[in-house]
């Protein structure tokens, strides 16, 4: 299975689920996804994300100032970014669910063949 | 590097190399990417230590970060998102075969390469024996697997499911194959599955989807598509040459002039793979005479 190709599909919903904890800048972002286990996420893909859920007002931002850079954009979320989460979450869990219907299939399968 | 100079001119050099392939951003837009991205690469320097400062090994070459970047931004499906706006996306997706090549620009396995044309013998000799236009086997199998669909598709609107699978299952083969003779991959071709190489075909259901009439003139409506494919096989041919010998040489394909739109702003090496793999697009308009396919869509990554 091609991880990277199911880390695409999810990105949106992990990145709108970070930044409803907290607001944060990108490479914060970046490094809680991967502390949460998304250990393959790239720094392009999470900033290209956070622009366009930003461009679509599932996000608003803010500018920081920083002392050992440039200003720095946080992003926090917007009410229609909170409805998206919880549509994506809700779509997220219907597939777990489906998926590990599929899986049990496998599972047992196994087991008859011994 | 303990010089703070140097590792500014280490960001500014990554930074310039990306900004390369971000073409056709708009500027304020490109400004606070750029920023951004500097942003980043000076906190791994200061996190990971100037010493061990290397842009590319932390975020790949410029032309996959900047690929991924336009990626996410969406600016990469624009195209497809205008169509989508005119058509029902399910409508849109259900017309396609999509082809899917993960080309491999770098790390190449220059050995395989130098005596491809000697490897590829076994496979061409399994895919010749299947291939609807090979000289010895046109009669035969296009009598098998071509007509006997045409006439269930137009006499009783279905696609028998044998012949249905087995055409999949042959086209998917000679993607790989075709992957591997143009320097695509280093992959043998084979008749597994394989994700690097993968072609989506609509649903047809039982073929009862497909119009029945379109099979007694699809030949007639592929006559502009045969002139596409001699124009891109000759183009294929000029470029399979310079990647044989920028692999051989240098183990990586070469690099080629950049493009000026977002959409195609997989500039340089990826501009040969798109032209080689699109070549591939086209060959299924071909073979897939039976009318599976209404439009085709070509998907490229490159890794």
């Amino acid at each position: 299975m091609d991880s990277s190709q199911v880390l695409k599909g999810v990105l949106d919903v992990a990145v709108l689920s970070v930044v409803s904890d907290d607001d944060c800048y990108g490479y914060e972002l970046v490094k809680r996804l991967r502390e949460l286990g998304l250990s393959e996420v790239a720094e392009a893909s999470v900033y290209g994300t956070l622009r366009r859920l930003n461009s679509t007002g599932l996000l608003s931002s803010y500018m920081v100032a920083s002392e050992d850079g440039p200003h720095r954009k946080y992003y926090i979320l917007t009410a229609a970014g909170k409805k998206s989460l919880a549509q994506g979450l809700m779509q997220w869990n219907e597939l777990v669910t489906a998926m590990q219907a599929v899986a049990r299939i496998a599972k047992t399968k196994e087991k008859k063949n011994g | 590097m303990d010089d703070p100079t140097e590792l500014e001119q280490q960001v500014e050099l990554y930074v310039a190399r990306v900004k390369e392939h971000l073409a056709g951003v708009a500027a304020t837009e490109l400004d606070e990417m750029l920023d951004e991205l500097r942003d980043l690469l000076n906190q791994h320097a200061r996190e990971g230590g100037q010493e061990s400062f290397n842009p590319d090994a932390l975020l790949g070459a410029p032309h996959v970060y900047a690929q991924q970047l336009l990626e996410a931004c969406g600016y990469l499906t624009t195209h497809i998102d205008a169509t989508r706006d005119q058509k029902s996306p399910r409508k849109l997706f259900m017309n396609q075969v999509e082809t899917r090549i993960n080309s491999q620009l770098e790390g190449r396995n220059r050995l395989t390469v130098l005596f491809r044309i000697v490897l590829v013998i076994p496979a061409l000799i399994f895919v010749a024996a299947f291939d609807q236009t090979s000289s010895g086997t046109l009669i035969g199998v296009s009598g098998l697997l071509v007509l006997p669909a045409v006439a269930a598709i137009v006499v009783r609107g279905k696609y028998p499911s044998y012949v249905l699978s087995f055409n999949r299952s042959i086209l998917e083969l000679l993607t790989r194959f075709y992957a591997y003779v143009l320097l695509l991959t280093d992959d043998y071709p084979t008749i597994e599955e394989n994700p690097k190489t993968r072609v989506r075909f609509p649903n047809v259901g039982d073929g009862s989807k497909l119009n029945r009439l379109l099979p007694l003139v699809k030949w007639f409506l592929a006559i502009p598509l045969y002139f596409v494919g001699i124009f891109y096989s000759i183009w294929a041919i000029i470029h399979l040459v310079f990647a044989w010998f920028g692999i051989v040489v240098r183990v990586q394909c070469p690099q080629a002039a950049p493009t000026h739109s977002p959409e195609q702003s997989h500039s340089g090496t990826e501009f040969l793979a798109t032209h080689l793999s699109r070549l591939l697009t086209n060959i299924h308009r071909f073979r897939f005479k039976v009318p599976i396919a209404v439009n085709d869509q070509l998907i490229v990554d490159h890794s």
